[in-house]
């Protein structure tokens, strides 16, 4: 729940949430524990937060895994994304009171249902479980699905395939209030594939750094009557999640995707607008691509004759740093450990896409109420809902 | 007459209440909403602070004076408590550190000048009455949906009379204790189909430990596969460190006395 204050132009949001101290917690753990404690973050992100812990723990001690152990990742990454953004175009749109969407609610809620049950699904099969994964660890998988059962989650794919792409095309067709507020973007960046999981991170300016770099190029501020870190980029906000994915990567979209990006947002006008109303429409068109990622993957693993269960690789400890970065539907997830000789965690440092999003997100309303002087007090605050709303914040991940 | 209830979140990851209102909507469970009405909260305002409720599901640790005062004001309010999660009904992850390092952490992370108000949080039954606990981690729709039918027909609430090892036995597993791994399912409420160990995990108390469990001949099963007290205590420290036999073992209380026999 995000409380925001109004006043004289003061933006004080405020989930109510408190502080969980989680990287305090971590310290003096083992490493194998970091995964089951920041899993415990945010159970929206719980998958991205256990396989950045387990990535930044790898780099640390510099274990290599083989692929299909990383494409399993990969799909565990997409499979989550892609009902947390359904959720959340469904509740945006329910809030515009948008009239399709009221008279036709029975049929999409079932499809919608349809749609998260069969991603859950997914997750479970890999991880064992979609909220608090179990099979994800340092070195691999403690157990892997079948290839039979792999085809039968690509059959499940195929026969939502239908729903997903009209609820696509329904939710990227949308009209948003008039909003523009320049604002950097950033997300993680491949040579040729749509952001996932990387080592690399790419700003809107065509600038780029390692995640070994995220924290001089990421500083997070406090304020004292807040228990959220605010992150910010040369001392200013930046946003993460769906509309800073799509305006860097929107040319590595898969086919589908694309289609629909390049039909849909004719009627935006500009792309990229800076219009933060944008994020639906850019998560509309993230639920089609991440969907064609997972078949994509599910299909290499399927053909890879080298594909068979392992075991978890033995871990050699070592005092050493290590850091990762992955995407989750709200954005960039960092972790980073210092690890003793005997594997014991000394320092921990998380930053939630919330964290960045949550500054943005006031710098928004700021514009947003400057740009709209002429609404009255009602629609003022109906716009500001359906903004938080389009931001989707994450208030678990934000008091971490 | 539906039963007037609400669902109050505390701190936590938020996993169990999102859990409870996805099966409370799911279309496949919709006759429930016949029995229900329900309200879901992380803060009281002034109109709850004067309802009544026929249940409070309570899911999440308090880790703030703000938070004990608020689940006061709902047991006041509330004719049942029932606590939701891990967090909830045994503590969790989140009571892990120790109270007297807490300052020590809050400017580890924050620095100086800010001031916190966490508290290491206890389950909620160390701060009222608490009717039935829920423990898993996260917890799991079916035996959700199982609950919640139980007390639309008012049916008396049970607690298992097993522990993890029943199901996980039915399921075919390999035991992880008998290999050497540090599996607490043995003194473990069951109820969750044993899935931790079914994967190939460990069992790590989420559910809470089981009534009149024989907790000596656990520590004794972990020393005698290599596991020294400080290895005891990490094992422990995850889910169960609110647990009594566990405070009990490490005030010395529970003597342990292993003969090895080479």
């Amino acid at each position: 729940m995000i409380d925001i204050d109004l006043q004289k132009n003061k933006i004080n949001s405020n989930t109510n949430d408190e502080e969980k101290i989680i990287e305090a917690i971590l310290i003096n753990r083992p490493y194998y524990d970091a995964p089951i404690i920041t899993s415990r973050i945010c159970a929206n992100c719980s998958i991205s937060h256990n396989l950045a812990s387990i990535l930044a723990i790898e780099n640390a001690l510099k274990i290599k895994n083989d692929r299909n152990t990383t494409r399993l990742r990969e799909i565990l990454v997409c499979s989550q994304i892609v009902p947390s953004h359904i959720s959340n175009l469904y509740s945006y749109v329910l809030d515009s009171k948008n009239k399709n969407l009221i008279k036709g609610k029975d049929t999409f809620s079932k499809k919608i249902t349809q749609i998260k049950s069969t991603f859950d699904h997914i997750s479970r099969q890999i991880a064992g479980r979609s909220i608090h994964p179990l099979t994800p660890q340092v070195g691999g998988f403690t157990k892997i699905p079948s290839r039979p059962e792999l085809r039968t989650l690509l059959s499940k794919l195929k026969n939502i395939s239908e729903d997903i792409i009209f609820l696509a095309n329904f939710f990227s067709s949308l009209n948003y209030p008039v909003l523009s507020n320049p604002t950097a973007y950033l997300s993680l960046s491949s040579a040729t594939r749509y952001p996932i999981m990387s080592e690399k991170i790419e700003l809107s300016s065509g600038r780029t750094f390692s995640t070994q770099r995220y924290e001089h190029n990421i500083i997070e501020k406090i304020r004292t009557n807040s228990p959220y870190k605010y992150a910010t980029q040369k001392g200013k906000p930046f946003m993460l999640g769906a509309l800073a994915r799509l305006s860097i990567n929107s040319h590595k979209l898969h086919p589908i995707a694309k289609d629909i990006y390049k039909r849909s947002k004719e009627h935006l006008g500009n792309f990229p607008a800076y219009n933060s109303f944008h994020n639906i429409f850019a998560k509309s068109v993230e639920v089609v691509q991440y969907y064609e990622e997972i078949s994509s993957v599910l299909k290499k693993i399927i053909a890879d004759k080298n594909y068979k269960p392992r075991s978890i690789q033995k871990i050699k400890t070592k005092n050493s740093t290590g850091y990762a970065t992955i995407e989750s539907s709200h954005g960039i997830i960092y972790h980073s450990y210092k690890l003793s000789s005997t594997g014991k965690i000394t320092h921990a440092n998380i930053i939630t896409p919330t964290n960045a999003n949550i500054y943005n997100f006031e710098s928004d309303v700021k514009a947003l109420l400057k740009q709209n002087k002429n609404l009255s007090q009602k629609e003022t605050a109906d716009h500001v809902k359906l903004l938080t709303n389009a931001y989707d914040l994450c208030s678990s991940c934000l008091a971490h | 007459m539906k039963k007037n209830i609400i669902l109050f979140d505390l701190t936590s990851c938020e996993g169990c209440k999102n859990e409870f209102l996805r099966v409370f909507h799911d279309p496949t469970f919709h006759y429930i909403k016949e029995y229900f009405k329900i309200q879901s909260l992380n803060i009281l305002t002034q109109k709850e602070k004067s309802s009544l409720f026929d249940i409070a599901f309570i899911s999440g640790a308090p880790t703030s004076e703000k938070q004990i005062q608020s689940l006061k004001q709902i047991r006041k309010n509330s004719k049942n408590i029932i606590a939701l999660g891990s967090c909830a009904s045994i503590g969790g992850i989140l009571s892990m550190p120790d109270q007297y390092k807490t300052e020590e952490f809050i400017r580890h992370i924050y620095g100086k000048r800010y001031t916190a108000s966490f508290i290491v949080p206890k389950p909620i039954s160390s701060y009222i009455k608490v009717d039935y606990n829920l423990s898993a981690c996260p917890i799991d729709s079916l035996e959700l949906k199982q609950l919640l039918t139980d007390i639309a027909h008012n049916k008396p609430l049970v607690t298992n009379d097993f522990s993890v090892c029943k199901e996980c036995k039915l399921r075919g597993n390999k035991c992880l204790l008998l290999s050497g791994k540090p599996c607490l399912g043995p003194i473990t409420q069951g109820g969750c189909k044993a899935i931790c160990p079914s994967n190939k995990v460990s069992c790590y108390g989420c559910r809470g430990l089981r009534e009149n469990v024989n907790f000596k001949a656990m520590i004794i099963s972990l020393k005698k596969h290599g596991y020294h007290k400080k290895d005891i205590q990490k094992i422990f420290d995850l889910f169960l460190k609110d647990s009594d036999e566990y405070q009990k073992y490490l005030d010395g209380k529970i003597k342990i006395k292993i003969n090895i026999n080479i």
